[in-house]
């Protein structure tokens, strides 16, 4: 495995694990308020008037931001210890992992009526 | 206003008609490929050299998501306020899945890519793998998006 597979790996992998919890407590880094056209930072309140507030953009820019911080710190890794890691495995595993997770939090809306 | 928003949303659709053909003829060539060429319509799929829709797909998606991102407002204020006054809950929930599986595959596109840049028999599984999760999440997206224009889409 090359170094820069090895490192989109640790991307697709930092990015799973801090977007899961994200979404669930809502780490979001970032709230738009679509009728207003205002951007806010961190978790905000919907603005009055029944404006509601997005934190989806939110979760992704924590998760990206987040998972480019932990594969900047990879990289400063030696390459001889992160070769012990079986990065193949973990791209898809860990990935599916969080679907899972999400799944089991979205699962309210498959069972409410 | 919603006019423009309704011509942006059908060629966020017709992208992802694009992407949904790309995406499963590589899949199902990583997933299920031919040892000798064979005839007829699924052995032509399976036979299909992945490495040459990569860039295609990552290309397809980036596209189709930032339109998505950019109608994604729309839908908050016009279209979720009435599956939730309607109680649809399901669609609701489907869409919410449709968002965060498509965050994730987002994250995928840089190893999708190196992967299928030097695909050999060692990264095998994990690019079929990797290319079924964007496959999966691409199709979700797609039924996703149709049922909710079906409840709520131009003209409704």
């Amino acid at each position: 495995m090359t170094k820069a597979e090895r490192l989109a790996a640790i991307f697709a992998i930092a990015f799973a694990i801090i977007y899961a919890p994200t979404m669930d407590y809502n780490w979001t880094l970032a709230t738009y308020h679509p009728i207003q056209g205002i951007w806010q930072f961190g978790r905000a309140p919907p603005l009055s008037g029944g404006s509601p507030a997005m934190y989806w953009y939110g979760f992704v820019f924590t998760a990206a931001l987040g998972a480019l911080a932990v594969t900047a710190l990879a990289a400063l890794i030696p390459d001889k210890l992160m070769d012990r890691m079986p990065w193949r495995s973990l791209t898809w595993l860990v990935p599916i992992c969080a679907i899972i997770y999400v799944g089991y939090v979205l699962l309210p809306y498959a069972t409410k009526s | 206003m919603l006019i423009g928003w309704s011509i942006l949303l059908i060629i966020h659709g017709i992208l992802a008609v694009f992407l949904l053909g790309a995406i499963t003829h590589q899949a199902v060539g990583a997933a299920w490929p031919v040892t000798k060429r064979s005839p007829g319509f699924v052995g032509a799929i399976r036979s299909v050299n992945g490495m040459n829709y990569t860039n295609v797909v990552i290309g397809l998606f980036v596209a189709t998501f930032l339109l998505g991102c950019m109608i994604y407002p729309t839908y908050r204020i016009s279209v979720r306020t009435i599956l939730q006054e309607y109680r649809f809950f399901k669609p609701e929930g489907m869409f919410e899945m449709k968002e965060h599986l498509l965050a994730l595959s987002l994250a995928l596109l840089p190893v999708h890519w190196l992967f299928w840049r030097k695909a050999s028999d060692a990264n095998r599984v994990a690019r079929s793998l990797v290319t079924g999760i964007l496959a999966v999440a691409v199709w979700w997206s797609f039924l996703t998006g149709h049922i909710i224009n079906n409840i709520r889409g131009f003209g409704s």
